[in-house]
């Protein structure tokens, strides 16, 4: 027997975090609780069997497997957690002072360390909309979802997902019924932690799904705040979303871990229809670790996925962007802009596949990434790839890393402005160009004050610009 | 038929055998065979104890995976590890070689003879045949400037102090499966030495020659340019028609000290395997690294690959002094059932420290074309600066082109841009050629020569006209 074989032959050996996760031995969608129906225990627990399985093929990730060159995974697979047995407390008044508990829709669904919280939510009467928790649209549309988690607790190949169809708790559920157009007002989904005294990992599934001619904005925080010192955690999330013909859904993603252990995975699987858009703007701010593991499939002629992307981060923060685009039908288009403004230690690693199957002629993709370092510590890996298998088709890519402009500096300090400030604007400029998806005017300004937070100029002229309008500082 | 259809009608043309006395080992990879090798070329100690380690450490590395390749297992055990034509004891002069052999290179149209060069343009060639170096011309007229050229084994003999200081530090052993294996089985190859303050009066070039079936070539070439040196260096490879694969596992090595310029220029045609099932052609696994170790120094990479069946192959520069400069300038074409993956790595450690990537790809019929390449800043790397630029033509719809750069930037003074696009010949350019009566072979290689000048304008004078030539005949029937 070959060392390979001999190797493959072995039993697998657990990572600390995968026994501590598997060791809970919790059904999805808590359904071990005493309320649930034998029927749904019986379901849950072949579906997590499916899932475990699945995960001990796969096995866990390692620095040799391409996905995850960069991710120093290792120092979180080595953590014991646990699955919180109820949600912490919510330092509300923290979250206050960040802007975060702004309301930013009508529609709001709340939830803390994987639990749905009805006290945060808002869920108003509304024609059109179904936007419930899993647990319950699981009770009314079990057909719609059970389907979905089966085929994915066999099908997956990321063994975080594994983990997340095993073990995964509460989520957003939101239909939007064909030709109805809800994007004047954003569904607003929110995941936050709540105050642990152990290292906890949530695993979360979420479901959006976009009825024929549909419309809608949404907005999905992910938010870690602060923890004890040391403490690691690790926020999960699944989402799968469906955009059905011809419609349209912009959605915007926000990671922000405010501690270094804290790490927020997002699992994206998208399926994009015959002249359906998909506008998806991920926002990666603060001090943790976020990693977007994307898959977005376009199934239908004339569908269409614009990505923008923005990354900022200070101290040891780091974001890692694995994401593939598959264009599978002629005539499809794909546009990716994805920025990294980086700072003392951190790190961001952009690994970016667009995949032309061979039927897909008359593909119109595109592909961008633009870092900008600023400190001799930071670190930019980009890996903008092209796999293309149809000869009719217009693809693209690049990728800078580099500094200000000098002479856009110049430019600006030759007419009298200080440099700080120069560079402040400057700076500010190369990072509101991602936000260019996000029409909504009430997120895009909730998003912009983000940014001005995160790169650390909220006493500078753009803060004071963008608060009165009417700022007389030399901008 | 016109004179163009009948020119890009033909067939691989090199594929002929000649029928020559070889001495070959027996097929089967050993200790004892890396022994033979190392006894057969009457080595020195070190050099034995080089190859046995290289040996061992081969026998504990796996192959790499990562390539997007595909290709059965190679059975090493299959393969004889050393043929040479008989009778190869190198000649005083060039009118005692074998004449079959000059009549081989003569087909190929390599000038072994030292009158009979190619209008205006003299060139020095080192032919390597099977496994040994078999001719070496002008080495007097070189001699005389103090440059050395020869072939590896020689240099193994009459300079060793040289070949033990540099050998394996471009390179290491350990640096990947095939170069581990090559350390350990390698049989000649070309050796370079330009002493301080030399511009190398001539062009150098080494021909290539794979001649028995089931054996491998082995290569190894060492360059060294010392201070103020220049040369420029140019490698040709071609195969008979076989019906199975054959290995060729080589390494190239150079080195710049200060102020030294090495350019390197290979035009690969190797055999690429039947045009319609796909079966032999060579398997390129290629390892060649070039090191600016001098401020200022430059080395430059320019190929042209048309061959292979599989190609497997990143020329790549290690930018250690300051100001130093790296260049790739590539074409690499597939048609048929032939695949690529290559590409280039600049590493850049030094301060101001310049790259320059340009790759063209071209893909046709049923093959796969991928670029792979990585662009590395160091956190000492100062104002460091990198262009690269990738494009792809795909010629048919079965075909594929890919493109994988890697960028790591631990520098905040670098600039680094990355570009890349895909494109196929489209039906507009080809009707506009058509419609002033140029035949649509000759307008895709006109097309596809437009595609290429970048490159085609680095390539030193006659080898950009001939790599033109190839890409015409390489795409034959590719389109329409």
């Amino acid at each position: 027997m070959s060392p390979k074989a001999a190797q493959l032959e072995k039993a697998p050996v657990l990572t600390v975090l995968e026994e501590s996760v598997l060791r809970s031995k919790r059904l999805p969608l808590q359904a071990d609780a005493p309320e649930t129906s034998a029927d749904t225990q019986a379901v849950m627990q072949k579906l997590q069997a499916t899932a475990i399985e699945r995960l001990q093929t796969i096995g866990m990730p390692t620095k040799k497997q391409e996905a995850w060159k960069y991710c120093p995974v290792h120092t979180l697979l080595s953590q014991s957690m646990v699955l919180p047995e109820k949600p912490g407390q919510l330092d509300a008044a923290l979250l206050k002072e960040a802007g975060h508990l702004e309301p930013l829709g009508q529609t709001r669904l709340a939830f803390i360390d994987g639990y749905y919280s009805p006290r945060n939510s808002a869920l108003p009467e509304q024609e059109g909309i179904i936007a419930l928790d899993t647990r319950q649209a699981y009770a009314q549309y079990s057909d719609s979802l059970l389907p979905v988690w089966q085929q994915q607790a066999n099908a997956t190949t990321d063994a975080f997902h594994a983990m997340n169809v095993a073990t995964h708790t509460n989520g957003a559920y939101v239909y939007v019924d064909p030709d109805e157009d809800k994007s004047a007002e954003a569904i607003h989904i929110a995941c936050f932690s709540g105050h642990q005294t152990e290292q906890t990992a949530t695993f979360q599934q979420h479901h959006i799904d976009m009825g024929g001619r549909s419309k809608a904005t949404i907005i999905f925080q992910c938010l870690g705040l602060p923890l004890d010192e040391g403490l690691h955690r690790l926020m999960h999330q699944v989402l799968y979303i469906d955009v059905a013909e011809g419609a349209e859904l912009d959605l915007i993603l926000l990671h922000d871990d405010a501690i270094p252990n804290g790490w927020q995975m997002m699992c994206i699987q998208g399926n994009v229809a015959a002249d359906a858009v998909l506008n998806l703007t991920t926002v990666s701010l603060g001090l943790g670790t976020a990693r977007d593991h994307l898959r977005l499939n376009i199934n239908g002629e004339g569908g269409m996925v614009r990505h923008h992307g923005l990354t900022i981060h200070q101290q040891q923060g780091q974001s890692y962007l694995h994401c593939q685009i598959n264009h599978l039908v002629p005539n499809s288009q794909s546009h990716q802009l994805v920025k990294s403004i980086l700072d003392d230690a951190s790190k961001n690693d952009f690994d970016a596949t667009i995949v032309v199957a061979k039927d897909a002629q008359k593909t119109d993709a595109t592909q961008l990434n633009k870092n900008l370092l600023l400190s001799d510590k930071a670190r930019a890996w980009t890996r903008p790839q092209l796999k293309i298998d149809a000869d009719d088709v217009k693809c693209a890519h690049g990728a800078t890393v580099g500094q200000l402009n000098p002479e856009e500096m110049f430019y600006l300090a030759s007419r009298g402005m200080p440099l700080e400030t120069a560079r402040c604007l400057l700076t500010y400029g190369f990072a509101e160009d991602a936000l260019s998806l996000v029409t909504h005017a009430r997120l895009h300004k909730y998003l912009s004050t983000q940014i001005v937070a995160a790169l650390g100029q909220t006493d500078s002229p753009i803060a004071c610009a963008m608060e009165c309008g009417t700022c007389k500082a030399p901008v | 038929m016109t004179a163009v259809e009948s020119f890009t009608q033909q067939d691989y043309k090199y594929g002929f055998t000649t029928d020559i006395d070889s001495d070959t080992f027996a097929k089967g990879l050993n200790e004892d065979v890396v022994r033979a090798i190392s006894a057969k070329k009457n080595e020195p100690e070190w050099m034995l104890e080089f190859r046995l380690k290289a040996f061992a450490l081969w026998k504990t590395m796996e192959k790499p995976e990562w390539a997007y390749l595909d290709y059965p297992e190679i059975d090493y055990q299959d393969i004889s590890y050393y043929s040479a034509p008989k009778k190869q004891e190198k000649k005083a002069s060039l009118d005692e070689v074998d004449p079959e052999l000059l009549k081989t290179f003569e087909k190929l149209g390599i000038p072994l003879s030292e009158q009979k060069q190619l209008a205006g343009v003299t060139m020095a060639v080192d032919a390597v045949f099977d496994s040994v170096s078999v001719a070496t011309t002008f080495k007097k007229d070189l001699a005389k400037h103090g440059v050395i050229f020869c072939s590896i084994s020689e240099a193994l003999h009459e300079h060793p102090e040289l070949v033990k200081k540099y050998l394996g530090t471009v390179v290491p052993t350990s640096d990947n499966y095939f170069a581990a294996l090559n350390s350990a089985v390698f049989t000649d190859g070309s050796f370079v030495y330009i002493p301080k303050d030399t511009v190398c009066p001539m062009e150098l070039s080494t021909y290539f020659r794979i001649n028995t079936e089931d054996t491998g070539q082995f290569e190894r070439t060492l360059i060294i340019c010392e201070d103020n040196a220049q040369v420029s260096y140019l490698e040709g490879c071609t195969a008979p028609t076989f019906k199975k694969t054959q290995l060729h596992a080589a390494i190239v090595e150079l080195v710049a000290m200060d102020n030294a310029e090495i350019k390197y220029s290979t035009v690969q045609n190797w055999f690429a395997g039947d045009k319609d099932t796909g079966k032999g052609g060579i398997y390129n696994f290629v390892t060649k690294r070039g090191r600016c170790q001098g401020k200022n120094s430059k080395i430059s990479w320019t190929q042209v690959e048309t061959g292979s069946s599989i190609t497997w192959k990143y020329p790549s520069c290690i930018l250690q002094g300051d100001n130093s400069v790296g260049e790739f300038y590539s074409i690499a074409l597939t048609n048929h059932h032939q695949q690529a993956d290559t590409g280039t790595k600049m590493i850049h450690l030094g301060k101001n420290t310049r790259s320059r990537i340009i790759s063209k790809g071209i893909s046709a019929g049923l093959s796969n074309n991928s670029y792979r390449g990585a662009v590395t800043i160091k956190p000492g790397a100062t104002d460091a600066r990198n262009f690269t630029q990738c494009d792809s033509m795909l010629i048919g719809d079965a075909c594929r082109a890919n493109t994988f750069p890697y960028i790591d930037v631990a520098n905040s003074s670098a600039q680094v841009e990355h570009e890349a696009s895909t494109s196929k010949i489209s039906d507009e350019q080809l009707f506009y050629f058509q419609q002033r009566g140029i035949p649509t072979e000759e307008a895709v290689s006109a097309i596809v020569s437009g595609f290429c000048k970048d490159v085609f304008n680095v390539l030193p004078g006659e080898f950009a006209e001939e790599s033109r030539r190839l890409l015409g005949i390489k795409l034959e029937n590719s389109v329409g």
